[in-house]
Protein backbone atom coordinates (compact mmCIF):
# COMPACT_ATOMS: atom_id res chain seq x y z
CA UNK A 1 0.00 0.00 0.00
CA UNK A 2 1.24 3.68 -0.86
CA UNK A 3 2.08 6.15 1.78
CA UNK A 4 -0.30 8.77 1.10
CA UNK A 5 -3.31 6.09 0.50
CA UNK A 6 -2.06 4.09 4.04
CA UNK A 7 -2.71 7.94 5.61
CA UNK A 8 -5.45 8.20 4.13
CA UNK A 9 -6.90 5.47 5.68
CA UNK A 10 -5.12 6.31 9.48
CA UNK A 11 -6.91 9.19 9.22
CA UNK A 12 -10.31 7.89 7.86
CA UNK A 13 -9.34 4.96 10.50
CA UNK A 14 -9.03 8.09 12.88
CA UNK A 15 -12.14 9.82 12.31
CA UNK A 16 -14.28 6.64 12.09
CA UNK A 17 -13.01 5.90 16.40
CA UNK A 18 -14.21 9.42 17.38
CA UNK A 19 -16.99 9.28 15.61
CA UNK A 20 -18.36 6.20 16.46
CA UNK A 21 -16.63 6.98 20.07
CA UNK A 22 -18.99 10.22 20.00
CA UNK A 23 -22.16 8.57 19.16
CA UNK A 24 -21.72 5.31 21.63
CA UNK A 25 -22.18 8.46 24.47
CA UNK A 26 -25.52 8.71 23.13
CA UNK A 27 -28.76 7.78 24.28
CA UNK A 28 -31.97 7.38 23.36
CA UNK A 29 -33.84 10.54 20.90
CA UNK A 30 -36.10 12.64 23.45
CA UNK A 31 -40.11 11.30 23.10
CA UNK A 32 -41.73 13.55 20.99
CA UNK A 33 -45.66 13.77 21.31
CA UNK A 34 -47.43 12.35 23.49
CA UNK A 35 -46.76 8.77 23.05
CA UNK A 36 -47.41 6.18 25.81
CA UNK A 37 -44.81 4.33 27.63
CA UNK A 38 -45.02 0.70 28.46
CA UNK A 39 -45.00 0.38 31.89
CA UNK A 40 -45.71 -1.52 35.11
CA UNK A 41 -48.92 -0.46 36.37
CA UNK A 42 -52.08 -1.77 38.52
CA UNK A 43 -54.49 -3.25 36.74
CA UNK A 44 -57.80 -2.62 39.32
CA UNK A 45 -59.90 -4.70 36.56
CA UNK A 46 -57.68 -8.60 36.81
CA UNK A 47 -56.07 -6.81 40.39
CA UNK A 48 -52.52 -7.53 39.41
CA UNK A 49 -49.78 -5.86 37.66
CA UNK A 50 -49.61 -5.69 34.16
CA UNK A 51 -48.19 -4.30 31.83
CA UNK A 52 -49.44 -1.65 30.13
CA UNK A 53 -49.16 1.60 27.59
CA UNK A 54 -49.81 5.00 29.66
CA UNK A 55 -49.68 8.40 29.11
CA UNK A 56 -46.73 10.01 30.71
CA UNK A 57 -47.52 14.44 30.49
CA UNK A 58 -44.76 15.84 32.59
CA UNK A 59 -41.99 14.55 31.75
CA UNK A 60 -39.64 17.23 30.19
CA UNK A 61 -36.71 14.97 29.25
CA UNK A 62 -37.63 11.51 28.54
CA UNK A 63 -33.31 10.58 27.45
CA UNK A 64 -33.13 10.85 31.41
CA UNK A 65 -35.96 10.89 33.16
CA UNK A 66 -36.82 14.07 34.27
CA UNK A 67 -40.06 16.14 34.41
CA UNK A 68 -41.80 18.57 36.57
CA UNK A 69 -43.30 15.61 38.80
CA UNK A 70 -39.78 13.97 39.42
CA UNK A 71 -36.35 13.74 38.68
CA UNK A 72 -34.83 10.39 38.83
CA UNK A 73 -30.97 10.34 39.49
CA UNK A 74 -28.66 7.57 39.18
CA UNK A 75 -27.11 5.93 41.42
CA UNK A 76 -25.06 7.80 44.26
CA UNK A 77 -23.50 7.14 47.54
CA UNK A 78 -25.82 7.23 50.51
CA UNK A 79 -23.85 8.45 53.91
CA UNK A 80 -24.55 9.79 57.77
CA UNK A 81 -21.58 11.57 58.82
CA UNK A 82 -23.37 11.78 61.94
CA UNK A 83 -24.55 8.73 63.57
CA UNK A 84 -26.05 10.58 66.63
CA UNK A 85 -27.39 13.60 65.98
CA UNK A 86 -29.26 16.05 68.67
CA UNK A 87 -29.91 19.26 66.81
CA UNK A 88 -31.74 20.99 64.28
CA UNK A 89 -28.62 21.49 62.40
CA UNK A 90 -27.40 17.62 63.27
CA UNK A 91 -30.65 15.88 61.75
CA UNK A 92 -30.46 18.38 58.87
CA UNK A 93 -27.02 16.90 58.02
CA UNK A 94 -27.91 13.35 59.09
CA UNK A 95 -27.50 12.06 55.63
CA UNK A 96 -25.96 13.45 52.53
CA UNK A 97 -25.77 11.83 49.00
CA UNK A 98 -22.81 12.21 46.40
CA UNK A 99 -21.92 10.87 43.35
CA UNK A 100 -25.05 10.59 41.93
CA UNK A 101 -25.85 11.13 37.99
CA UNK A 102 -27.94 11.52 34.88
CA UNK A 103 -30.33 8.52 34.92
CA UNK A 104 -29.49 7.14 31.33
CA UNK A 105 -32.69 5.14 30.43
CA UNK A 106 -32.66 3.38 27.48
CA UNK A 107 -35.94 2.78 24.95
CA UNK A 108 -37.08 3.12 21.72
CA UNK A 109 -40.36 4.30 20.02
CA UNK A 110 -41.87 1.65 18.19
CA UNK A 111 -45.12 1.30 16.83
CA UNK A 112 -46.09 4.22 18.41
CA UNK A 113 -45.24 3.75 21.89
CA UNK A 114 -42.05 4.19 24.13
CA UNK A 115 -40.64 0.50 24.77
CA UNK A 116 -37.85 0.12 27.44
CA UNK A 117 -34.72 -1.42 26.66
CA UNK A 118 -34.41 -3.36 29.62
CA UNK A 119 -35.62 -4.01 33.09
CA UNK A 120 -34.46 -0.99 35.09
CA UNK A 121 -35.88 1.61 32.32
CA UNK A 122 -38.94 -0.56 32.75
CA UNK A 123 -39.41 0.25 36.16
CA UNK A 124 -37.84 3.60 36.32
CA UNK A 125 -40.93 4.55 33.45
CA UNK A 126 -43.29 3.26 36.03
CA UNK A 127 -41.79 4.52 38.96
CA UNK A 128 -42.19 8.39 36.83
CA UNK A 129 -45.78 7.13 35.98
CA UNK A 130 -46.73 6.28 39.51
CA UNK A 131 -45.21 9.74 41.19
CA UNK A 132 -46.79 11.67 38.10
CA UNK A 133 -50.22 10.05 39.03
CA UNK A 134 -49.74 10.57 43.09
CA UNK A 135 -49.21 14.01 42.20
CA UNK A 136 -52.45 14.41 40.36
CA UNK A 137 -54.23 12.22 42.87
CA UNK A 138 -53.09 15.31 45.74
CA UNK A 139 -53.29 18.12 42.95
CA UNK A 140 -57.14 17.30 42.44
CA UNK A 141 -57.87 17.92 46.33
CA UNK A 142 -56.99 21.59 45.86
CA UNK A 143 -53.44 21.65 47.41
CA UNK A 144 -51.99 24.95 47.73
CA UNK A 145 -48.70 25.90 46.67
CA UNK A 146 -47.22 25.22 49.31
CA UNK A 147 -48.71 22.45 49.84
CA UNK A 148 -47.83 20.79 46.75
CA UNK A 149 -44.45 18.76 46.35
CA UNK A 150 -43.31 19.40 43.03
CA UNK A 151 -39.69 18.20 40.89
CA UNK A 152 -38.02 16.61 43.77
CA UNK A 153 -35.31 14.14 43.56
CA UNK A 154 -35.53 10.78 43.07
CA UNK A 155 -32.09 8.51 43.76
CA UNK A 156 -32.22 5.18 42.27
CA UNK A 157 -30.14 2.65 43.63
CA UNK A 158 -27.89 4.36 45.49
CA UNK A 159 -25.50 2.15 47.87
CA UNK A 160 -24.47 3.42 51.51
CA UNK A 161 -20.95 4.32 52.16
CA UNK A 162 -19.74 2.46 55.36
CA UNK A 163 -17.54 -0.16 56.71
CA UNK A 164 -13.64 1.44 57.68
CA UNK A 165 -12.67 2.93 54.14
CA UNK A 166 -16.51 4.27 53.36
CA UNK A 167 -16.29 1.39 50.83
CA UNK A 168 -20.37 1.52 48.78
CA UNK A 169 -22.26 -1.55 50.23
CA UNK A 170 -25.40 -2.47 48.95
CA UNK A 171 -26.81 -2.98 52.80
CA UNK A 172 -29.91 -0.04 52.11
CA UNK A 173 -31.87 -2.50 49.91
CA UNK A 174 -36.13 -3.77 49.33
CA UNK A 175 -37.43 -0.20 49.53
CA UNK A 176 -39.03 3.03 48.80
CA UNK A 177 -38.70 6.01 50.88
CA UNK A 178 -39.35 9.56 51.11
CA UNK A 179 -36.25 10.82 52.88
CA UNK A 180 -37.71 14.38 54.40
CA UNK A 181 -34.09 16.01 55.60
CA UNK A 182 -33.00 15.28 51.88
CA UNK A 183 -36.74 16.11 50.65
CA UNK A 184 -36.27 13.14 48.35
CA UNK A 185 -37.16 9.83 47.77
CA UNK A 186 -34.98 6.97 47.79
CA UNK A 187 -35.19 3.67 45.84
CA UNK A 188 -32.33 1.68 47.21
CA UNK A 189 -30.93 -1.77 44.76
CA UNK A 190 -33.78 -4.60 45.04
CA UNK A 191 -31.49 -7.41 46.09
CA UNK A 192 -33.91 -10.37 48.06
CA UNK A 193 -37.86 -9.41 46.61
CA UNK A 194 -38.52 -10.88 43.66
CA UNK A 195 -42.07 -9.37 43.13
CA UNK A 196 -43.29 -6.17 42.39
CA UNK A 197 -40.39 -3.86 42.49
CA UNK A 198 -41.43 -1.78 45.30
CA UNK A 199 -40.63 1.29 42.74
CA UNK A 200 -42.90 -0.04 40.39
CA UNK A 201 -45.72 -0.39 42.79
CA UNK A 202 -47.91 1.91 42.25
CA UNK A 203 -49.29 1.98 45.81
CA UNK A 204 -46.42 2.34 47.89
CA UNK A 205 -45.27 5.25 45.46
CA UNK A 206 -48.35 6.83 46.23
CA UNK A 207 -47.79 6.25 49.64
CA UNK A 208 -43.99 7.66 49.50
CA UNK A 209 -45.50 10.83 48.39
CA UNK A 210 -47.59 11.21 50.56
CA UNK A 211 -45.10 11.25 53.40
CA UNK A 212 -43.95 14.61 50.97
CA UNK A 213 -47.26 15.61 51.27
CA UNK A 214 -47.21 15.31 55.02
CA UNK A 215 -43.95 17.08 55.78
CA UNK A 216 -45.16 20.43 53.61
CA UNK A 217 -48.62 20.29 55.26
CA UNK A 218 -48.40 19.26 58.66
CA UNK A 219 -44.60 20.24 59.02
CA UNK A 220 -44.74 23.31 57.21
CA UNK A 221 -42.20 21.92 54.58
CA UNK A 222 -39.75 21.68 57.80
CA UNK A 223 -36.73 19.56 56.60
CA UNK A 224 -36.66 18.13 59.84
CA UNK A 225 -39.92 17.58 62.30
CA UNK A 226 -39.47 19.31 65.56
CA UNK A 227 -39.95 15.89 67.82
CA UNK A 228 -36.23 14.97 66.41
CA UNK A 229 -34.82 17.09 68.19
CA UNK A 230 -36.98 18.43 70.96
CA UNK A 231 -37.97 16.77 74.04
CA UNK A 232 -41.08 15.19 73.59
CA UNK A 233 -42.92 13.13 75.58
CA UNK A 234 -42.71 9.30 73.51
CA UNK A 235 -46.75 9.11 72.84
CA UNK A 236 -46.53 12.34 70.91
CA UNK A 237 -43.80 11.66 68.98
CA UNK A 238 -44.92 7.98 68.67
CA UNK A 239 -48.36 9.08 67.69
CA UNK A 240 -47.52 11.71 65.08
CA UNK A 241 -45.16 9.05 63.44
CA UNK A 242 -47.77 6.65 63.25
CA UNK A 243 -50.24 9.11 61.50
CA UNK A 244 -48.23 9.59 58.87
CA UNK A 245 -47.65 6.17 58.05
CA UNK A 246 -51.69 5.36 58.80
CA UNK A 247 -52.42 8.14 56.26
CA UNK A 248 -49.69 6.99 53.80
CA UNK A 249 -51.30 3.54 53.34
CA UNK A 250 -54.85 5.17 53.38
CA UNK A 251 -53.88 7.29 50.36
CA UNK A 252 -52.33 4.62 48.85
CA UNK A 253 -54.81 2.21 49.18
CA UNK A 254 -57.68 4.77 48.07
CA UNK A 255 -55.31 5.66 45.10
CA UNK A 256 -55.47 2.45 43.74
CA UNK A 257 -58.39 0.97 45.26
CA UNK A 258 -56.41 -1.35 46.75
CA UNK A 259 -56.52 -1.98 51.00
CA UNK A 260 -53.27 -4.56 50.50
CA UNK A 261 -51.52 -2.75 48.26
CA UNK A 262 -48.08 -3.43 49.45
CA UNK A 263 -49.01 -6.70 49.23
CA UNK A 264 -47.71 -7.61 45.33
CA UNK A 265 -44.26 -6.69 45.93
CA UNK A 266 -44.14 -8.83 49.44
CA UNK A 267 -45.48 -11.86 48.13
CA UNK A 268 -48.24 -13.49 49.56
CA UNK A 269 -47.06 -15.64 51.82
CA UNK A 270 -44.90 -12.30 53.92
CA UNK A 271 -45.81 -11.62 57.65
CA UNK A 272 -45.96 -8.07 56.80
CA UNK A 273 -49.83 -7.18 57.64
CA UNK A 274 -50.93 -4.02 56.69
CA UNK A 275 -54.13 -4.81 54.51
CA UNK A 276 -56.64 -1.96 55.17
CA UNK A 277 -59.71 -4.15 55.13
CA UNK A 278 -58.83 -5.94 58.41
CA UNK A 279 -60.27 -4.20 61.23
CA UNK A 280 -58.16 -2.93 63.90
CA UNK A 281 -57.70 -1.74 67.20
CA UNK A 282 -56.33 0.53 69.49
CA UNK A 283 -56.10 -2.05 72.39
CA UNK A 284 -54.88 -1.26 75.97
CA UNK A 285 -51.52 -2.94 75.07
CA UNK A 286 -50.98 -0.90 72.03
CA UNK A 287 -51.57 1.97 73.85
CA UNK A 288 -49.28 0.70 76.42
CA UNK A 289 -46.43 0.42 73.55
CA UNK A 290 -46.95 3.59 72.68
CA UNK A 291 -46.92 5.62 75.71
CA UNK A 292 -43.66 3.90 76.72
CA UNK A 293 -41.41 2.80 74.11
CA UNK A 294 -38.42 5.18 72.91
CA UNK A 295 -39.07 6.82 69.35
CA UNK A 296 -36.37 5.73 68.28
CA UNK A 297 -36.94 2.18 68.60
CA UNK A 298 -40.61 2.45 67.72
CA UNK A 299 -42.72 1.01 64.76
CA UNK A 300 -45.13 3.39 63.46
CA UNK A 301 -47.04 0.73 61.59
CA UNK A 302 -49.11 -0.97 63.99
CA UNK A 303 -50.95 2.25 65.29
CA UNK A 304 -50.85 3.51 61.68
CA UNK A 305 -52.43 0.61 60.42
CA UNK A 306 -55.61 0.94 63.01
CA UNK A 307 -55.76 4.62 61.77
CA UNK A 308 -55.42 3.32 58.03
CA UNK A 309 -57.94 0.75 58.72
CA UNK A 310 -60.28 3.26 60.18
CA UNK A 311 -60.26 5.49 57.40
CA UNK A 312 -61.00 3.17 55.05
CA UNK A 313 -64.00 1.85 56.94
CA UNK A 314 -65.40 5.31 56.87
CA UNK A 315 -65.63 4.69 52.43
CA UNK A 316 -68.58 2.85 53.38
CA UNK A 317 -70.63 6.15 54.75
CA UNK A 318 -69.29 8.70 52.83
CA UNK A 319 -67.46 9.43 49.35
CA UNK A 320 -63.73 9.17 48.90
CA UNK A 321 -63.35 13.01 47.49
CA UNK A 322 -65.00 14.10 50.26
CA UNK A 323 -63.35 11.75 52.81
CA UNK A 324 -59.71 12.67 51.23
CA UNK A 325 -60.63 16.34 51.18
CA UNK A 326 -61.14 15.94 54.93
CA UNK A 327 -58.20 14.00 55.79
CA UNK A 328 -56.68 16.52 53.97
CA UNK A 329 -58.22 19.43 55.91
CA UNK A 330 -57.46 17.89 59.07
CA UNK A 331 -54.12 17.68 58.64
CA UNK A 332 -53.88 21.41 58.29
CA UNK A 333 -55.88 21.73 61.60
CA UNK A 334 -52.79 19.96 63.15
CA UNK A 335 -50.13 21.77 61.48
CA UNK A 336 -46.67 22.41 63.52
CA UNK A 337 -47.45 20.27 65.87
CA UNK A 338 -46.16 20.40 69.53
CA UNK A 339 -45.22 18.33 72.44
CA UNK A 340 -48.90 18.38 73.66
CA UNK A 341 -49.99 16.31 69.97
CA UNK A 342 -52.07 13.52 70.60
CA UNK A 343 -53.51 11.24 68.22
CA UNK A 344 -56.96 12.00 69.80
CA UNK A 345 -56.64 15.68 67.95
CA UNK A 346 -56.63 14.96 64.40
CA UNK A 347 -59.34 12.64 64.87
CA UNK A 348 -61.10 15.62 66.55
CA UNK A 349 -60.13 17.66 63.12
CA UNK A 350 -61.12 14.64 60.97
CA UNK A 351 -64.53 14.61 62.80
CA UNK A 352 -65.71 17.80 62.63
CA UNK A 353 -64.45 18.12 58.93
CA UNK A 354 -67.02 15.43 57.99
CA UNK A 355 -69.75 17.10 60.43
CA UNK A 356 -69.98 14.58 63.22
CA UNK A 357 -71.52 12.03 61.55
CA UNK A 358 -72.65 9.37 63.99
CA UNK A 359 -71.71 6.73 62.03
CA UNK A 360 -68.37 7.34 61.62
CA UNK A 361 -67.79 8.81 64.89
CA UNK A 362 -68.70 4.95 66.36
CA UNK A 363 -65.93 3.61 63.79
CA UNK A 364 -63.50 5.64 65.23
CA UNK A 365 -64.86 5.54 68.90
CA UNK A 366 -65.10 1.86 68.16
CA UNK A 367 -61.61 1.44 66.32
CA UNK A 368 -59.68 4.02 69.18
CA UNK A 369 -61.15 3.00 72.12
CA UNK A 370 -62.19 7.09 72.53
CA UNK A 371 -65.01 9.07 72.39
CA UNK A 372 -64.21 10.28 68.89
CA UNK A 373 -66.94 12.82 68.74
CA UNK A 374 -68.63 15.59 70.46
CA UNK A 375 -66.52 15.28 74.32
CA UNK A 376 -63.32 17.98 74.37
CA UNK A 377 -59.94 16.36 74.25
CA UNK B 1 -6.26 -61.24 16.07
CA UNK B 2 -8.50 -59.27 18.43
CA UNK B 3 -6.18 -56.87 19.60
CA UNK B 4 -5.31 -55.99 15.53
CA UNK B 5 -8.17 -53.03 15.25
CA UNK B 6 -6.63 -51.60 18.49
CA UNK B 7 -3.13 -51.88 17.20
CA UNK B 8 -4.65 -49.85 14.16
CA UNK B 9 -6.12 -47.32 16.54
CA UNK B 10 -2.54 -46.36 17.93
CA UNK B 11 -0.86 -46.29 14.97
CA UNK B 12 -3.52 -43.75 13.60
CA UNK B 13 -3.57 -41.80 16.70
CA UNK B 14 0.35 -41.71 15.96
CA UNK B 15 0.67 -40.73 12.70
CA UNK B 16 -1.87 -37.94 13.26
CA UNK B 17 -0.14 -36.93 16.15
CA UNK B 18 3.66 -36.91 13.93
CA UNK B 19 1.69 -34.98 11.39
CA UNK B 20 0.40 -32.55 14.00
CA UNK B 21 4.07 -32.31 16.50
CA UNK B 22 5.79 -32.22 12.56
CA UNK B 23 8.63 -29.43 12.87
CA UNK B 24 9.51 -27.50 9.33
CA UNK B 25 13.66 -27.73 10.76
CA UNK B 26 14.48 -31.76 11.01
CA UNK B 27 16.75 -30.34 13.64
CA UNK B 28 15.79 -31.65 17.40
CA UNK B 29 17.13 -30.78 20.54
CA UNK B 30 17.00 -34.24 22.06
CA UNK B 31 17.59 -32.14 25.74
CA UNK B 32 14.22 -29.83 24.71
CA UNK B 33 11.60 -30.53 27.19
CA UNK B 34 7.50 -31.30 25.99
CA UNK B 35 6.92 -27.99 27.20
CA UNK B 36 9.78 -26.06 24.92
CA UNK B 37 9.42 -28.46 22.22
CA UNK B 38 5.13 -27.40 22.62
CA UNK B 39 5.39 -23.56 23.21
CA UNK B 40 7.71 -22.60 20.61
CA UNK B 41 7.50 -19.12 19.36
CA UNK B 42 4.93 -18.68 16.95
CA UNK B 43 5.14 -17.73 13.27
CA UNK B 44 1.93 -16.74 12.22
CA UNK B 45 -0.63 -13.75 10.52
CA UNK B 46 -3.85 -14.87 11.51
CA UNK B 47 -5.97 -16.00 14.63
CA UNK B 48 -9.60 -17.76 14.86
CA UNK B 49 -10.69 -17.91 18.09
CA UNK B 50 -14.01 -18.92 20.18
CA UNK B 51 -14.80 -17.83 23.96
CA UNK B 52 -16.79 -18.32 26.46
CA UNK B 53 -16.83 -15.81 29.39
CA UNK B 54 -18.79 -13.98 32.09
CA UNK B 55 -20.34 -10.36 30.64
CA UNK B 56 -21.44 -7.87 33.01
CA UNK B 57 -24.66 -5.53 31.63
CA UNK B 58 -24.02 -2.06 33.43
CA UNK B 59 -27.61 -1.09 34.95
CA UNK B 60 -29.05 2.03 36.41
CA UNK B 61 -27.81 3.19 39.21
CA UNK B 62 -24.02 2.69 38.74
CA UNK B 63 -25.08 -0.82 39.18
CA UNK B 64 -23.93 -4.24 37.15
CA UNK B 65 -25.75 -7.15 36.40
CA UNK B 66 -23.37 -10.73 35.54
CA UNK B 67 -23.99 -12.59 32.44
CA UNK B 68 -22.54 -15.21 29.98
CA UNK B 69 -20.87 -14.08 26.82
CA UNK B 70 -20.22 -15.81 23.78
CA UNK B 71 -17.68 -14.75 21.36
CA UNK B 72 -16.14 -15.35 17.97
CA UNK B 73 -13.01 -13.44 16.92
CA UNK B 74 -10.41 -13.22 13.76
CA UNK B 75 -7.33 -11.88 13.78
CA UNK B 76 -4.49 -10.50 11.81
CA UNK B 77 -1.20 -9.44 12.70
CA UNK B 78 -0.15 -6.62 10.77
CA UNK B 79 3.50 -6.04 11.82
CA UNK B 80 5.39 -7.70 14.80
CA UNK B 81 3.70 -5.11 17.37
CA UNK B 82 0.62 -4.34 15.42
CA UNK B 83 -2.92 -6.65 14.89
CA UNK B 84 -6.26 -5.88 14.35
CA UNK B 85 -9.49 -7.83 15.27
CA UNK B 86 -12.92 -8.69 14.26
CA UNK B 87 -14.81 -9.84 17.27
CA UNK B 88 -19.01 -10.38 17.48
CA UNK B 89 -19.91 -10.86 20.93
CA UNK B 90 -23.63 -12.33 22.33
CA UNK B 91 -24.84 -11.91 25.55
CA UNK B 92 -28.57 -12.13 26.97
CA UNK B 93 -29.64 -11.32 30.41
CA UNK B 94 -33.20 -12.39 32.30
CA UNK B 95 -34.78 -10.36 34.76
CA UNK B 96 -37.68 -10.68 36.57
CA UNK B 97 -39.87 -8.93 38.94
CA UNK B 98 -43.03 -10.18 40.09
CA UNK B 99 -45.50 -10.91 36.50
CA UNK B 100 -42.96 -8.55 34.95
CA UNK B 101 -40.21 -10.54 32.91
CA UNK B 102 -37.96 -8.82 30.68
CA UNK B 103 -34.99 -10.79 28.43
CA UNK B 104 -32.41 -8.72 26.50
CA UNK B 105 -30.31 -9.89 24.28
CA UNK B 106 -27.19 -7.87 22.92
CA UNK B 107 -24.92 -8.71 19.85
CA UNK B 108 -21.41 -6.35 19.45
CA UNK B 109 -19.74 -6.35 16.44
CA UNK B 110 -16.34 -4.75 17.13
CA UNK B 111 -13.09 -3.66 15.14
CA UNK B 112 -9.98 -2.98 17.51
CA UNK B 113 -6.33 -2.52 16.08
CA UNK B 114 -3.36 -1.62 18.25
CA UNK B 115 -1.08 -3.47 20.35
CA UNK B 116 -0.46 -7.14 19.81
CA UNK B 117 3.00 -8.40 20.44
CA UNK B 118 4.13 -12.31 20.67
CA UNK B 119 6.97 -12.68 23.29
CA UNK B 120 7.85 -16.14 22.24
CA UNK B 121 4.66 -18.31 22.62
CA UNK B 122 3.26 -15.72 24.84
CA UNK B 123 0.92 -12.87 23.56
CA UNK B 124 0.02 -9.88 25.00
CA UNK B 125 -2.23 -7.32 23.56
CA UNK B 126 -4.03 -4.20 24.22
CA UNK B 127 -6.27 -2.36 21.90
CA UNK B 128 -9.37 0.70 21.36
CA UNK B 129 -12.25 -0.78 19.43
CA UNK B 130 -15.35 0.72 17.74
CA UNK B 131 -18.36 -1.30 16.68
CA UNK B 132 -22.41 -1.37 16.48
CA UNK B 133 -24.36 -3.15 18.74
CA UNK B 134 -27.29 -4.27 18.49
CA UNK B 135 -29.93 -4.72 21.68
CA UNK B 136 -33.16 -6.82 21.44
CA UNK B 137 -35.21 -6.71 24.31
CA UNK B 138 -38.60 -8.90 25.06
CA UNK B 139 -41.04 -7.69 27.80
CA UNK B 140 -44.02 -10.13 28.79
CA UNK B 141 -45.89 -10.21 32.31
CA UNK B 142 -47.79 -13.03 33.67
CA UNK B 143 -51.02 -11.87 31.64
CA UNK B 144 -49.67 -12.63 28.45
CA UNK B 145 -49.30 -8.72 27.62
CA UNK B 146 -45.98 -8.83 25.49
CA UNK B 147 -43.74 -6.17 23.91
CA UNK B 148 -40.52 -6.03 21.83
CA UNK B 149 -38.04 -4.21 20.45
CA UNK B 150 -34.54 -3.45 19.06
CA UNK B 151 -32.11 -1.24 18.60
CA UNK B 152 -28.51 -0.48 17.42
CA UNK B 153 -26.21 1.65 18.88
CA UNK B 154 -22.65 2.80 17.97
CA UNK B 155 -20.14 1.08 20.66
CA UNK B 156 -16.49 1.94 21.59
CA UNK B 157 -14.24 0.55 24.25
CA UNK B 158 -11.04 -1.15 24.99
CA UNK B 159 -9.91 -4.43 25.87
CA UNK B 160 -6.24 -6.60 26.79
CA UNK B 161 -5.59 -9.41 27.73
CA UNK B 162 -2.82 -12.44 27.41
CA UNK B 163 -2.77 -15.65 25.53
CA UNK B 164 -0.09 -18.83 25.36
CA UNK B 165 0.55 -20.44 21.94
CA UNK B 166 0.75 -24.14 21.76
CA UNK B 167 2.50 -26.57 19.00
CA UNK B 168 2.52 -23.11 17.06
CA UNK B 169 -1.07 -23.80 15.45
CA UNK B 170 -3.23 -24.02 18.91
CA UNK B 171 -4.16 -20.84 21.30
CA UNK B 172 -5.50 -20.16 24.67
CA UNK B 173 -6.36 -16.70 25.91
CA UNK B 174 -7.87 -14.56 28.36
CA UNK B 175 -9.24 -10.99 27.62
CA UNK B 176 -11.01 -8.65 29.68
CA UNK B 177 -12.44 -5.10 28.31
CA UNK B 178 -14.95 -2.08 28.72
CA UNK B 179 -17.50 -1.24 25.93
CA UNK B 180 -19.04 1.93 26.32
CA UNK B 181 -23.10 1.87 24.41
CA UNK B 182 -26.43 3.98 25.13
CA UNK B 183 -24.48 6.05 27.76
CA UNK B 184 -23.68 2.40 29.54
CA UNK B 185 -20.27 0.91 30.44
CA UNK B 186 -20.55 -3.49 30.02
CA UNK B 187 -17.63 -4.89 31.32
CA UNK B 188 -16.44 -8.38 30.29
CA UNK B 189 -13.67 -11.07 30.76
CA UNK B 190 -13.37 -14.33 28.26
CA UNK B 191 -11.47 -17.39 28.01
CA UNK B 192 -10.84 -18.31 24.43
CA UNK B 193 -9.40 -20.93 22.05
CA UNK B 194 -8.59 -20.57 18.65
CA UNK B 195 -6.27 -21.40 15.88
CA UNK B 196 -3.03 -19.44 14.44
CA UNK B 197 -2.42 -19.86 10.80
Amino acid sequence: MSTPLLHCASRLACIGFIALSVCAGCGPEQVEGDLPFVVLDWDETTESYALAERSIETMDDSTIARGSSANLRSGGQLSAPNSSPETEADFEDALRISGDGKLAVNYVVDDGKVVPLDFDTTVAFSLYHHLERARFFFEGYDLESAERVGSIPVYYRPVVSTGLFAIPLPVFTDNAAYAFTLDAFIIPPRLFFGDVPLAANRGVVVHEYSHAIFNRIVHANRRVPEYLFRDWPPVAANELTSLDEGLADFFGALQTSDPDFIRPSIGPSAELDRDLEVERRYTASMQDYVQRTSPDGYDPYRLGSVVASALWASRDLVDDQTLANAVLDSMRSIASPGPDFRLARFVDALMDNLDEDEEICAIWTDRLAAPACGFPQ
Amino acid sequence: MRSWPKLLVILLISFVSALAFAQESPEKDPSETFWQQSMQPIDHQWRIELGWGGYNWDILGDGFDPATALRVRAGFRWAEWFGSLVTVDYSWISSRGGPLLVESHRTNLSLSTGLERWFGAVRVSLMPEIGVSWLATHLEDSSDNQFQASAFSASTGIHGGIGLAFFQSLTLGLDAGARLHDRRIDSHIVLSAGWLF
